[in-house]
């Protein structure tokens, strides 16, 4: 009895301790997830236009918390069970997101596009 | 994420918490006989699932924006000069600044008055485990999250890196409310342990053992305690009702 009651100890203290350290490297290796938003609080940021190196995007920001697991550890979005088969024979595409910008170079030669002279040749 | 899988992952993190603390609170019980549905069990529920489920948005969204607004005051050369150092030693200032912090703002906790009505909440638990520890005003948990970031947002410290130890670190705040009593040796005095924090419960408000993780700042001034035996009872002298709704208004009643 008093044996099995030493096992039980040890199994019990052996296996919090796996499970802290899973919960240590799992949060370690997968990015932050923000938390859920039923207040709808980030629906109401406005667009801001930034000129300056852009702070980090809202799920990279970490937190140190007490008394609580930072966020909810187990991400379960892969998991999509009741997410509809796609058609035989088809695939996803992927969704290509490109941004538009302009840059200004400065110090390029003009020349005029009407005039008698042609342009001169670039030297080789 | 939508509202099933918010559910499921929030029911996931719930039976980890079970699995972790369970096993070690029926085998090494602090307080012998306190079982897993006591009083104010469902009280405690609710707080986690409110937790979860609604008040980390808020924080979370509280605290970007507070990122923000220090952001703007901080010089950028200053952050300059932290970000030259070497990162261990970036990491040991902002561990040991955030205690120092949390630390103070704690103790002003259990003396200012206005501080005190919202703190009051997690005191207010009679039953100390793993549940208990999510038993937490939410202005009461923007307060306290909000003071122990603040170093790492001054200093421009990039938490990703360090995300292991404070997932480790926020496990631990719930384990030393937990009703449990291992011997740590001298790990105690690095990490804390029950045995601190539960004094800290302590019905008596000054109790002692402010610190938030690790007891250095609680020898460093003074406020160390750890008798050999576990507090008569936990809890507040105010009376308080323990419902959920009725424990999130009480800090806005009129006080006598």
């Amino acid at each position: 009895m008093i044996q099995r009651s030493f096992i039980a100890k040890v199994i019990a203290v052996a296996s919090s301790l796996a499970l802290l350290a899973a919960y240590v490297w799992h949060s370690q290796i997968t990015p932050n997830t923000p938390p859920p938003d039923p207040l709808g609080l980030n629906a109401l940021e406005p667009e801001v236009v930034e000129f300056d190196p852009p702070a980090p995007a809202r799920s990279d920001l970490r937190i140190i918390t007490t008394k609580s697991i930072s966020q909810p550890i187990f991400s379960v979005r892969k998991l999509s069970p009741w997410k509809r088969p796609m058609m035989p024979g088809t695939k996803s595409a992927p969704i290509e997101i490109s941004r538009h910008s302009f840059r200004l170079n400065e110090g390029l030669k003009t020349f005029d596009l009407f005039g008698q002279q042609p342009p001169a040749k670039p030297a080789p | 994420m939508n509202w099933i899988t918010t559910l499921l992952s929030v029911g996931l993190s719930l039976l980890f918490l079970v699995a972790v603390f369970r096993p070690l609170e029926v085998l090494f019980p602090a307080r012998d006989g306190q079982k897993f549905l006591r009083p104010a069990f469902w009280t405690d529920l609710l707080f986690l699932l409110g937790q979860y489920l609604l008040w980390s948005g808020l924080v979370f969204w509280a605290l970007d924006h507070f990122r923000g607004w220090l952001h703007g005051f901080v010089p950028a050369d200053f952050r300059t000069d932290v970000a030259a150092q070497p990162w261990w030693l970036q990491a040991i200032e902002m561990i040991v600044l955030s205690d120092f912090c949390i630390y103070w703002a704690h103790r002003l906790q259990h003396r200012v008055p206005f501080l005190w009505r919202f703190h009051s909440i997690h005191h207010s638990a009679e039953h100390l485990d793993w549940l208990a520890a999510h038993r937490e005003h939410p202005l009461d948990t923007i307060y306290t999250v909000g003071i122990i970031n603040l170093p790492a947002f001054i200093l421009g410290f990039p938490l990703e890196t360090l995300a292991g130890f404070l997932a480790f670190r926020g496990l631990w705040a719930i384990y030393i409310h937990s009703n449990v009593r291992l011997p740590l040796g001298p790990l105690r005095m690095l990490i804390g342990a029950p045995e601190l924090h539960h004094w800290h419960h302590d019905k008596a408000r000054d109790a002692g053992n402010y610190a938030n993780i690790s007891p250095l700042m609680d020898l460093l001034f003074g406020t160390y305690r750890c008798p050999d035996h576990e507090p008569e009872a936990f809890g507040i002298h105010e009376p308080v009702k323990q419902g959920y709704f009725s424990l999130l208004w009480h800090p806005f009643r009129k006080q006598r």
